[in-house]
Parts: structure tokens; sequence; C-alpha cells
């Protein structure tokens, strides 16, 4: 690869940090699966009961399971059921993770513009994150 | 194409046909679900839909079309679930597809973050919106919507052009001011290409209709992100894809939060889809290498047409 095709620092910083967090979530996702579904915790709806209610709309859904919604799955990290969710929470959170890790670099380059657009990026997902901003019932 | 790949790719079409074709869906059990439990003991349902969506995951990438935008119409209409479980479970789909090509197409220099990261601020945003506007309409006002999506996609798909290196006589004042162009190397014509693009401003606002569809159903957005690259943009095919896959990532991930916190996302949905779907398109890179089946793509076409048709006259309450 010749220097003018080779990638920009922060092309291939996002790069690595993307793949370390994105595998880490696959694996966690698929362990937590197998936590969840082997019953080597206990859940917190069993695993037996959900085709119960999965053909509900999801508000109908927490209100006849009490699934947590939100961040409230934290303190119940004891559970299968939200063990396996932990992987699907780390791949989501896979973006913010690259947008933090290139944020230096753009700023040591002065390159104000990606530096505004990474922040409000990492502001946008943050809040979509938090839970804050939610649509539904 | 070798005679087994034929005979292989013939059985998964007409396995498929049959089972959109005919009405031999999984309602009928989910039916039965809600008023005597499932004869379908409950780990059944993630070996059905595992096999499924590594069927469907082979066929997305030999008919050149992606996974994220044939899971939500075919698996709604197969399978039992809620139309929110399976955009979540669709988003996570698209998303673990793009986070898992991302590094790669970054590495190689085919996707741009320059060119990726205005255009995902402005997807992602509006991907926001669209899936808390999708989690708070009706269900069938969002099956009727994204039917009728879906047979707009097929429109697109059947008419859009493609051009392998887009001519750009000038950037435009806003790609130059972001320093948005690159080069990289052509395998094909074994020199580098240097590519710029023009008409940004109206990409970006291209790019919040895109954001916000990708977010109301759940689907990936690279049949409307690429043409919008490559030929409003004018980006290089090759550069087009590539950043559409990387952009997905992002895009995605926003409405995926939103998902993820109403509690949209069951593990024991999307789990089973997310391993299929990547073991699938796995298989389906690998027949592709050996053959180039163009006519694959047109009967999968056909098929996202009928689930299209399907979930928009289910939608309005004429079938299923």
């Amino acid at each position: 690869m010749s220097n003018g095709t080779k990638p920009s620092e922060e092309q291939l910083k996002y790069a690595s940090v993307l793949q370390i967090v994105s595998l880490s979530g696959l694996g966690i996702l698929i362990l937590g699966f197998l936590v969840y579904v082997f019953g080597l915790l206990p859940n917190i709806v069993p695993v037996n009961k959900i085709p119960e209610y999965w053909g509900l709309r999801v508000h109908e859904f927490v209100e006849h399971t009490g699934m947590p919604t939100g961040w409230k799955w934290v303190p119940l990290l004891g559970h299968g059921d939200m063990v396996s969710f932990l992987g699907i929470v780390l791949l989501a959170a896979a973006t913010v993770v690259c947008m933090f890790a290139v944020l230096p670099t753009f700023l040591k380059k002065k390159d104000t513009a990606y530096v505004v657009i990474v922040l409000i990026q990492i502001i946008v997902l943050a809040l979509a994150a938090s839970g804050m901003i939610a649509g539904g019932h | 194409m070798s005679r087994s790949w034929r005979v292989f790719l013939s059985v998964l079409i007409v396995v498929t046909a049959t089972l959109l074709l005919s009405d031999i869906s999984f309602c009928e059990e989910a039916k039965e679900v809600a008023e005597k439990g499932s004869s379908l003991a409950w780990w059944m349902w993630p070996i059905i839909l595992f096999i499924f969506t590594f069927l469907l995951g082979i066929l997305a990438v030999v008919a050149g079309v992606g996974g994220g935008v044939l899971f939500v119409p075919i698996v709604s209409s197969f399978f039992p679930f809620n139309l929110d479980f399976v955009r979540g479970a669709g988003l996570l789909v698209a998303l673990s597809g793009a986070l898992s090509a991302g590094p790669g197409l970054l590495r190689r220099g085919l996707a741009n973050l320059r060119l990726a990261l205005p255009m995902a601020l402005i997807a992602s945003t509006c991907s926001i919106f669209g899936a808390m506007v999708g989690l708070a309409l009706p269900t069938n006002v969002v099956q009727t919507a994204l039917g009728a999506t879906i047979i707009g996609i097929v429109i697109i798909m059947a008419t859009a052009k493609r051009s392998d290196f887009p001519e750009v006589k000038k950037a435009d004042a806003l790609s130059s001011a972001l320093k948005i162009s690159g080069i990289y190397f052509e395998e094909s014509q074994g020199k580098e290409i240097d590519w710029k693009i023009h008409r940004t401003p109206l990409g970006l606002l291209l790019f919040t209709l895109i954001g916000f569809m990708a977010g109301m159903f759940g689907l990936g957005a690279g049949w409307a992100n690429v043409p919008v690259l490559n030929l409003l943009l004018g980006a290089p095919l090759k550069i087009s894809v590539a950043t559409s896959v990387f952009l997905l990532s992002i895009t995605d991930t926003a409405a995926a939060w939103v998902y993820v916190n109403k509690g949209a996302v069951l593990p024991l949905i999307a789990v089973p889809s997310v391993a299929g779907m990547m073991l699938g398109t796995r298989i389906g890179v690998k027949i592709l290498a050996k053959a180039k089946p163009k006519a694959v793509k047109w009967i999968v076409v056909s098929f996202l047409f009928l689930a299209g048709l399907r979930a928009l006259l289910k939608g309005l309450g004429i079938w299923g």
C-alpha cells in the first residue's frame, strides 16, 4: 500500500478499537446466550415462558413479564437473561467507544470540523443509550 | 457454477419460495401459543430461527442483497414474534454484520471515515426518531408502511444503475472544507484511483430520510446508502459499498439503543438470528467465490417483493 492509499491514522485507530470491542461483544453475546438457555443462572422470566409473550407489543410484554427496561438490568446481572443482554449492550456501545478513541487524534491534528462532528455524535449516542430519548408507550 | 452448488441453491430457493408462497407460516403456531400453549418446545424456536437465518444469510450474499433488509419482512411473515421484536432483532443483525466487516474495510482503505462520519451523524440522529415513531405507532400502520417501503426498495434495486467510477468534475465547497476525498488501489485496473465527491448538502439531506427509515423499520440501509454515495455524491462504487457497510454500524447503533432501552431486543430471538446470519453470510461468501449466479439475485428480489406485498396486505388487514 503506497503512502497515498494508506488509511489515515484515525481511520486505523478506529478499525483497531472496533475490532476489539465488536469481537468481545460477539463473544460475550454467544456465551451469555448459552448461560441463559442452559439455565446456568436463574432467569427473571423463565425462558420457556417467553414464547407465550413474544407475540405481544413490547410495552405489553414488559407489563406481563416485569422484564426491566432502560438500565434497570444492571443490578440484576446475576440472572441468566440479563447476562445474555450484556453482549447486546456491548455491541450497541462499540461505536461510542470508537468515537472516544479517535477524538484525541482529531484534536492533535487540530481538525476542528471533525472534532465537532465526533463530539456531537458521542452526545447523540449517549442520549440514545441513556434512555432519556425513548418512544413508544 | 458446479452442479452441486446449483442443486444446493435450487433446493434453498424452492424451500424459501414454498414457505413464502404457501401460508405455512409459524403464525398459526403463534395463535396456538396464545390460546393453549405451544406444541413446540421452547428450545425448538431458537434452533428453527438459527437455521432459517442461516439460509437467509447465504441467499443474501449470493443475491447481493443486504441481510438486514431481508430479515425484517421475511421473519415477520414467517414467525410468531411481534413486529417490535423482529425490528429490534433486525437492527442487531444489521449492526453485528456491519461491526464485523467494519475493521477490515477501514484498514483496506475501502470504507472512508471522513466520508462516513458527517453522513452517519445525520443518519444516526434521524434513526433515533425513526425508532421512537416506529415503537409508538400501531403495529398495522408500521406493517403497512414497512410493506410499502419494501416494495419501494425492490423498485430501487431493480432500476438503480451503478457506476464504478462516477465523474466528479469539481468537489463541492462543503466536501472540500471537510477534506472528503481519497485514493485507493483498484485491483481490476492495477492502478490508484483518486476520488472526490460533490452535492454533499443534498446527500446529507437524503441521509435524514435513510436514517429515519432504518430506525423505524429496523432495516439495514445499504439499499439506500449505496445509490446516494455512488450516484449522487459520486464516490466510486467500491468506496460507496464499503462506506455504506461501515455507516450502518453507526446508524443502526443509535436506533438499537432505543429498542434496547424499551425492552424490544429479546435475546431468544436476536442471538440465534445474529449467529445464523453471520454464519450464513460466511458460507455465502464461499459460494459467491465459486460462482456469481445472477438469476439468484432476481429470485431473491422477487421474494422480497412478495414479503413486502404480504406485509402491506397484512397491515391493511387484507391478508393474514
